[in-house]
């Protein structure tokens, strides 16, 4: 005991910088996900720690001088490769956004909220994804960039039929509209239901694809559902979509606590969570 | 609470404290070896002249 004691002591400087390099790597990592460029800078990291390492362990002087001659010029590509990104992070830090209040929060959802009821109502068919910690920026940039503010009239008019942004998702983070027209991957499950159309199967492969919430409104039927996790819940009444989507979006932490209550009819697609 | 600060994207949030292992000993290891090129050498203080 006495031994932890004392390694813990020596070495809590190291063991405090190891956290706060995993706390950076680990947000840039959620930050950076979904982007275009994520592939290139994971490749770009293994590439670099693998050949660090190796030129460490076996000494091998030319290799090491050649990557540290390399890290600058990596540096400048990088701030190339990543520019819109990190244009867009440094106008999110400088934006009250990213303090948004619960109220504020909450007057989106009622917006999204009324929105979804009043396309069920016309059976105006429509996929709107939420947004949440994995960035699904990547299928937004896949379609229309809009970063409009959210407004019924807006969600309105983007799904109405024979617009040129009708078909495709519209993709919502914090209290914007990204974009519109935006292709999600289609789900490959083969045990689901026929029912299901293409616009059911996107909303499902996003949600199985990210932690982004998708709601879906039949053409057909006008009936809601909400995709999340890999699972897609159908047959929404009004009163308890509106209470399973504030459960899922304003208190994350209780969503599995109402799943299966009896008050709520829907059914399952996925019977096993992904 | 604390069990899902844990558990939630755990892959993802363990990968990062090995790749931050990793790239602390990489840089700790230049540092120790190369003190002048990172001008961290320790110097002592210097003290104050006697005079008579």
């Amino acid at each position: 005991m006495d031994s932890i004691t004392n390694l813990l002591r020596e070495n809590w400087t190291a063991g405090l910088e190891i956290l706060l390099l995993a706390i950076a790597i680990y947000y840039g990592y959620l930050y950076f996900r979904g982007t275009r460029g994520a592939k290139v800078l994971t490749g770009l990291a293994i590439v670099f720690i693998v050949l660090t390492l190796v030129s460490q362990l076996l000494n091998l002087t030319v290799i090491s001088w050649l990557l540290r001659s390399l890290t600058a010029f990596i540096a400048i590509a990088l701030v190339v490769i990543f520019q819109p990104e990190l244009r867009r992070a440094l106008a999110e830090l400088g934006s009250t956004r990213l303090f948004s209040s619960a109220s504020q929060k909450k007057e989106n959802l009622d917006i999204i909220i009324e929105s979804v009821f009043e396309l069920s109502n016309r059976q105006t068919g429509a996929l709107i994804a939420i947004e949440r910690d994995t960035g699904i920026r990547s299928f937004a940039e896949s379609g229309v960039n809009l970063d409009s503010e959210i407004s019924q009239e807006l969600l309105l008019t983007i799904f109405f039929p024979k617009t040129p942004l009708h078909d495709g998702g519209v993709v919502i983070r914090e209290d914007r509209i990204l974009a519109a027209a935006c292709i999600f991957p289609v789900s490959q499950r083969e045990d689901l239901d026929r029912v299901f159309g293409l616009r059911h199967r996107a909303g499902l492969g996003l949600s199985e694809e990210s932690d982004a919430i998708a709601i879906v409104v039949s053409e057909e039927t006008g009936h809601i559902s909400i995709c999340h996790r890999g699972k897609i819940e159908r047959g929404f009444k009004p009163e308890h979509f509106e209470k399973r989507l504030s459960e899922l979006l304003l208190h994350p932490g209780d969503q599995g606590k109402t799943e299966g209550s009896p008050g709520l009819s829907r059914t399952e697609a996925g019977p096993v969570e992904r | 609470m604390l069990k899902r600060f844990f558990m939630e994207n755990w892959q993802a949030k363990l990968m990062s404290l090995v790749v931050a292992t990793a790239v602390w000993y990489l840089i700790k290891k230049n540092v120790d070896s190369y003190p002048e090129r990172w001008r961290l050498e320790q110097h002592a203080p210097a003290l104050p002249s006697v005079t008579r």
